[in-house]
């Protein structure tokens, strides 16, 4: 199927009474939890991954993949009128636009923000449509060797990137491939680490996992201490407030460009995201411009470009899941786990298998992005008001939306019971500064993986070399060889240098 | 910074020989599953393995912990930078106490009377709400979680030896 065939079926599947529907459902949902600090993305699809298993694959999709970008527009709100990310991925705007908030510039911040947000989604959009297709075909060559070495490599990418100890992202990474593990072995047969437990036989549940480990465990980090108390600026009361002047236009539509291809490019690589894309654009505008000084004084181009960085990342790393089947980062995992429970295997088959549900989704990025700015610029004063829910009542409800939809997958109070273990593991986890991120997507990747080692085992007749003499899988281990290196490398410099004497600069 | 880095926290040195503890019974176990037969790979296999890479990675965390060395500063996050004060321990075992509780009273009691105890407790004792509110979102909530999920999306959530729900 051709480019122009393809976005063809994704309009008519898109522009459905169902996909239009749960996409502004998607887009309405991340807006909220985007504002709402705390509560995350990737919470947030976990707890609505029983719902989805009432919807069919594309609504349940296009609903899902609404929410992670819509999260990305929301977070900019409180990081601009109350200094706080409601992502992570936002923080770079909590800089200056901020500063551009208490200069009484609230309007154009998050107008800037959205617009750029919304070129960048577009851009991002256009770009899937084009590199997804291109990467399939190759990955469509891609034998078992190949795929180990892929998912090797695309394991130890998520650790280098996810913000904590590679180390210790490593030692999840590991715990999280035992964990796929638990069940029946996928060739043979035979129980392994079931402890004659028959809720176990088929595995841990994905949703279980991420309700557990991100949506409890959530709710029990909100209750550690007391909230500080924060103070929210005066937000803009008409929709004309919020539209950037034509001096902020010139200044910003450079660094939306910008902004809009690095935070594509980044967030193409596994372990790429929104943060580092958000972090990277903010340091190359402040390079790049004739006045660096402004920036951190409410320089506008400060939050154009990290916010449509931010949102190309986002949507970008629907391409390695849906081509490659390799999910970036957790909030694809749980994606893919999505998919998975609907029967289905995102990969570079997918193109040819469900091409409505490929183009589709990729379409409802477009018409999602274009219901953001049209809902979010009337309904940002709902929106800032979602900022006076207290902590308290909040979290007991998300307690009550886990354990209903835990319950819900099976109609077993077991499941409960196992989403309750996870949550106090998750929270444990945070404690000792292990991320249980890897953790789940080594779980998601780990079936993929041992099934690919094992064929490529049987098929080099038990011996590893397989992976070495096909070119591909041997380029893909050197690279992921290099990564696990280097930190060891830059470790014993670290060592080896004399501490400075002074203060840091 | 650097006095933080140079004493290790006893959690991660404990979270760490937990694991350690956990991938070695693990790798045990795998043996036990067989490693090769008939020419393929056995069901023990890939655990054996992926238990001696999280082993070997968790022993190099340890080392890098004693020597000063790691971890480096947790990812940004939201929550921790809202909050302030001391810990909370109290309230922590409150809600985590709910979470698991709650399951094993779902059955006998039903779904309403043990999420409206679950909710009590978090809200009263957890939260030290005052009466009146408590009981405001406890039945808003109880309400309208059974509307949506019994009623509206059919889920059969269980009644209980008292019938309710």
């Amino acid at each position: 199927m051709d480019l122009l065939g393809g976005l063809a079926q994704g309009f008519a599947v898109a522009l459905g009474p169902s996909a239009l529907l749960h996409c502004m459902i998607g887009v309405v949902i991340g807006t909220a939890i985007g504002v709402l600090p705390g509560l995350g993305p990737t919470a947030t699809i976990s707890l609505l991954l029983p719902i989805t298993y009432r919807l069919d694959p594309v609504s349940s999709v296009i609903m899902l993949s609404g929410i992670y970008y819509g999260a990305m527009y929301g977070s900019s709100i409180t990081a601009i009128l109350v200094r706080i990310p409601g992502e992570a991925a936002s923080i770079v705007t909590c800089i200056d636009g901020y500063e551009m908030a208490r200069r009484g510039r609230a309007g154009p911040a998050l107008g800037m923000s959205a617009f750029g947000s919304f070129i960048a989604g577009i851009v991002a959009t256009i770009g899937i449509a084009l590199f997804g297709p291109m990467l399939s075909g190759v990955a469509i060559r891609f034998g078992p060797a190949e795929y180990t070495a892929l998912v090797a490599l695309g394991l130890i990418l998520v650790t280098h990137v996810s913000g904590g100890s590679v180390t210790r992202s490593l030692v999840m990474v590991g715990l999280g491939l035992l964990a796929s593990t638990v069940g029946l072995d996928p060739i043979v047969g035979s129980e392994r680490f079931t402890m004659g437990a028959l809720f176990l036989q088929d595995g841990l549940d994905i949703a279980i996992m991420a309700m557990g480990l991100f949506g409890v465990a959530e709710v029990l980090a909100m209750a550690e201490r007391s909230l500080k108390p924060s103070e929210l600026l005066a937000q803009p009361r008409r929709t004309r407030d919020l539209l950037p002047t034509r001096a902020d236009w010139r200044a910003s539509a450079a660094p939306i460009g910008r902004g809009s291809l690095l935070g594509f490019a980044l967030g193409l690589l596994p372990g790429g995201g929104a943060l580092i894309a958000s972090f990277a654009s903010y340091v190359m505008e402040k390079r790049l411009s004739r006045t660096p000084e402004r920036f951190g004084t409410g320089a506008i181009e400060g939050v154009a470009g990290p916010e449509s960085a931010n949102n190309a990342a986002a949507q970008a790393s629907f391409v390695p899941l849906l081509s490659l089947g390799i999910p970036s980062n957790v909030v694809m995992g749980v994606l893919m786990g999505a998919l998975m429970i609907h029967g289905i295997t995102p990969g570079p088959m997918l193109l040819q298998s469900q091409p409505a549900l490929f183009w589709g989704v990729i379409v409802s990025m477009f018409v999602g992005n274009l219901m953001l700015i049209v809902l979010n610029v009337p309904l940002l004063p709902l929106f800032v008001a979602l900022l006076r829910i207290p902590q308290r009542i909040l979290s007991p409800l998300i307690l009550v939306f886990c354990v209903v939809g835990a319950y819900s997958l099976n109609n077993s109070t077991t499941d409960i019971v196992t989403m309750g273990v996870f949550g106090v593991l998750g929270w444990l986890m945070r404690k000792a500064r292990l991320d249980p991120a890897p953790f789940l997507l080594a779980f998601v990747l780990g079936g993929l993986f041992e099934r690919s080692f094992r064929q490529s085992l049987l098929i080099g007749g038990g011996s590893p070399m397989i992976f070495l003499q096909k070119p591909i899988s041997a380029a893909l281990l050197a690279a992921a060889a290099l990564l696990l290196v280097l930190p060891l490398v830059r470790w014993g410099v670290r060592r080896l240098r004399p501490a400075p004497t002074g203060k840091a600069s | 910074m650097t006095d933080a880095r140079a004493r290790p926290a006893p959690g991660d040195v404990a979270a760490l020989l937990v694991i350690l503890a956990l991938v070695a019974a693990a790798g045990q176990r795998s043996l036990a599953y067989g490693l090769w037969s008939y020419g393929e790979p056995g069901p023990g296999l890939f655990p054996l393995l992926v238990s001696a890479v999280a082993a070997f990675f968790a022993v190099l965390a340890l080392i890098a912990t004693f020597a000063g060395a790691g971890p480096a500063e947790a990812e940004f996050d939201p929550e921790s930078a809202q909050q302030e004060g001391p810990m909370l321990w109290g309230k922590i075992a409150l809600y985590a106490g709910v979470v698991l509780a709650w399951p094993w009273l779902m059955v006998p009691l039903g779904f309403v009377v043990s999420t409206a105890i679950a909710l009590f407790v978090v809200l009263r004792l957890a939260e030290r709400m005052a009466w009146a509110p408590t009981a405001a979102v406890l039945v808003a909530a109880v309400g309208l979680s059974w509307l949506v999920f019994d009623r509206l999306l059919g889920v059969p959530l269980p009644h209980g030896l008292l019938g309710i729900g």
